[in-house]
């Protein structure tokens, strides 16, 4: 039992590492998913002193908004935890991988709930098309396997994010101009 | 083009991440355990199940040993009916 017992110890400590450095990224990943908004309505300004509103919200009230992300919270805690059950079975796994790709499917197998837009920016899109244009553009999963995630066909995986980037695309335009800034190599 | 497209939504999903409230982490550690818990019970019941069956099995197996070929049904005594 003794042995139980500092394996578990171990466990909690590199998932807490792990969580500290990846959990930032992901409930953004699961918010672009859910479409829920958070206080970035433009990547340039800084959420602390941006949106210069009335006088009822202040930082606290941006604060609080910046906490809510129910629906994007909720798939991460699911994610999370089958992380960290399958913690001692991970072997050559990446954990951000493994719960990425956890996230993914219980997003997609709960899609229905998420069928609405609830204000954010891939709010356009059908749950499918948010799944394939995040892994493919914020993810920077391949092709190929963004299709085994899915277990769809790349010729679908790419139709998908043809049609998602035909919907997106002009919003892009409208909010950065044609010629947006080269952030990606 | 497509790569112009590309990277202008890629620029739309870009941008700081989220604040993760604090207690993400104890959460899930709970959950995982529980997870993880469950997980193990299951696979102990499971066992415990299998090893029952073989048990039940090798009983049943010594009792009737149907590997024994059955004594032949004697013949019907020579004389009757012909």
């Amino acid at each position: 039992m003794g042995d139980r017992g500092a394996a578990e110890e171990r466990r909690t400590a590199e998932f807490g590492t792990f969580v500290a450095g990846a959990s930032g990224r992901l409930l953004h990943l699961g918010a672009l998913l859910t479409t829920e908004p958070f206080g970035t309505a433009s990547p340039h300004s800084r959420p602390s002193d941006s949106h210069p509103t009335d006088s009822d919200t202040g930082p606290a009230a941006h604060r609080t908004d910046l906490e809510l992300l129910p629906a994007a919270r909720k798939l991460l805690l699911h994610a999370l935890a089958r992380t960290y059950a399958g913690w001692d079975l991970l072997r050559q796994e990446d954990p951000y991988d493994r719960t990425r790709r956890e996230l993914v499917d219980r997003f997609s197998h709960t899609a229905h709930h998420h069928r609405r837009s609830r204000g954010g920016t891939l709010g356009p899109l059908a749950p499918h098309e948010r799944v394939v244009l995040v892994l493919r553009l914020f993810e920077d999963v391949p092709q190929g396997q963004v299709a085994a995630m899915l277990g769809l066909s790349e010729e679908r995986v790419t139709a998908v994010h043809e049609r998602a980037l035909e919907t997106m695309h002009p919003l892009a335009v409208a909010r950065f101009g044609r010629h947006p800034a080269r952030t990606h190599g | 083009m497509a790569d112009r497209r590309e990277r202008g939504v890629r620029q739309l999903l870009d941008g700081p991440h989220p604040y993760v409230p604090p207690n993400l982490v104890e959460e899930a550690t709970v959950c995982g355990g529980q997870l993880l818990r469950r997980r193990r019970l299951a696979r102990r019941l499971a066992l415990a199940a299998s090893l029952l069956a073989v048990a039940l099995f090798t009983v049943w197996a010594v009792h009737s040993q149907p590997w024994q070929r059955e004594p032949a049904t004697p013949a019907p005594p020579p004389g009757i009916g012909w």
